[in-house]
């Protein structure tokens, strides 16, 4: 394996990638897993570990929609999930020399990002149960540190249209602990099976049926008077 | 309630007990029996507004930022000197001379050059300098008053004071990593901009350009 320090040799990104970027943007989302794709996961991986960025940037477009969703679930802000999107990215390269082909990518890839996360969730000091609503996270708030904040512009119209009951369960769920709210959004909105949910916050599958027990609780008491 | 209960109401609600658990369960708990449709009635308003996937904004700029950050950052461990943990940028200290005139801080420049960088304590220190002109020396100590670090250049030819202080001043300052430049140009707008650079290793070069 080569060394980490050296190993971005590849610079170029490869046709297929942007063929499929070029679909991703037509609405054909992936099913992930690489199921429809011709490069698996695996052989993908294995490229990357030999130092083939170009393979790993064709991870990245696999990857990229889920884990830009996962975070942006967590943390609200289109800003700060773009970055931790990126930071999450970059340290799978710089842990892929030790990840291991029996393990499943995408699992391993959504422990990066909710480490990532819940480290960010944490240096914001996120209330946990029973605190009083963030009303500092609001879905237009820029991080003044945001190296970056491309940031589509969403009208008017549209924007009063999603955001009411968005709003709603985005205050219900920062009234959970960052523990809470990744086991309850694996669970429930990517459908994770619950060792997979273990695998990528780092606990037992008791804890997070534990944990699911809890956040479910709270969140019905939350959200007892919101309609659909 | 009992954690073996919460886990066992958590697998019912996830569809993970069969008929006969799921009996024993409601008849030892005839109060959960609306517990499955609650949860599942949160789970579908959270699924409605929140997605598994969306599409990243800007996604090759995205990616193209990735691969821009790899790269810096293994370039930078590949090039950074044993044992240091940071070296301050050059420049921040060149535009503390901005006022000072072309001809003086010309030589100030060619007379003097520092590798700083930031000591335990906090502050920036000297930890090597290097006078070109043999007639030149360069002493530092830290005061502790100004919170600065004290150089002082001893041997540099007097400037008069008829001499214009302010002869220059800043035009631009472009920091990017590979092409930093800060040019001055004079003030009465005659005579040769100056343009300083730094090398990659963050060494000092002095280039004149016509106006």
């Amino acid at each position: 394996m080569n060394n980490p320090k050296s190993r971005a040799s590849n610079y170029s990104t490869s046709q297929s990638a942007r063929e499929r970027a070029k679909a991703e943007e037509a609405g054909q989302a992936s099913t992930g897993g690489g199921e429809e794709y011709e490069i698996s996961d695996a052989e993908l991986v294995a490229r990357c570990q030999d130092g083939d960025m170009a393979a790993f940037d064709d991870l990245v477009t696999r990857y990229r929609g889920k884990v830009y969703a996962m975070i942006l679930n967590m943390t609200h802000n289109d800003a700060d999930a773009w970055d931790l999107a990126q930071d999450a990215f970059i340290k799978a390269w710089k842990a892929l020399p030790k990840f291991e082909a029996r393990s499943n990518f995408y699992t391993w890839l959504y422990r990066i990002c909710h480490n990532v996360t819940y480290d960010w969730l944490r240096k914001k000091k996120i209330r946990s149960e029973g605190a009083e609503f963030d009303d500092t996270i609001r879905r237009d708030f820029i991080e003044p540190a945001a190296r970056t904040a491309p940031a589509e512009a969403i009208q008017p119209d549209e924007d009063a249209e999603r955001s009411e009951l968005r709003i709603r369960l985005e205050e219900a769920i920062d009234q959970l602990s960052p523990e809470h709210r990744a086991v309850i959004l694996l669970k429930e909105v990517e459908g994770f099976k619950y060792n997979e949910i273990a695998d990528s916050v780092g606990c037992s599958v008791g804890t997070v049926m534990s944990r699911l027990f809890y956040a479910r609780k709270k969140l019905q008491e939350l959200l007892k008077d919101t309609a659909p | 309630m009992k954690p073996n209960e919460e886990e066992m109401l958590t697998q019912w609600i996830d569809g993970e007990l069969d008929d006969a658990e799921v009996a024993e369960l409601l008849e030892a708990h005839p109060e959960w029996k609306d517990a499955k449709a609650e949860a599942q009635r949160v789970g579908n308003l959270l699924r409605s507004e929140m997605k598994a996937e969306e599409a990243v904004p800007y996604p090759d700029f995205f990616n193209h930022q990735i691969r821009k950050r790899i790269l810096e950052e293994e370039e930078e461990a590949a090039t950074e000197p044993a044992g240091w943990k940071e070296q301050a940028a050059l420049f921040p200290w060149f535009t503390r001379f901005r006022l000072i005139s072309g001809t003086a801080f010309v030589a100030l420049l060619v007379g003097f050059v520092a590798m700083v960088a930031t000591s335990p304590t906090g502050h920036t220190e000297i930890v090597s300098t290097y006078t070109p002109n043999p007639g030149v020396t360069a002493s530092m100590e830290y005061s502790d008053s100004a919170k600065a670090m004290v150089i002082r250049l001893d041997g540099l030819d007097e400037i008069p004071a008829t001499q214009e202080v302010a002869g220059f001043r800043v035009k631009s300052y472009q920091p990017d990593i590979d092409a930093r430049a800060l040019t001055l140009e004079p003030a009465d707008g005659a005579g040769q901009m100056l343009v300083l650079s730094a090398d990659r290793a963050g060494l000092p070069e002095v280039r004149t350009a016509s106006r």
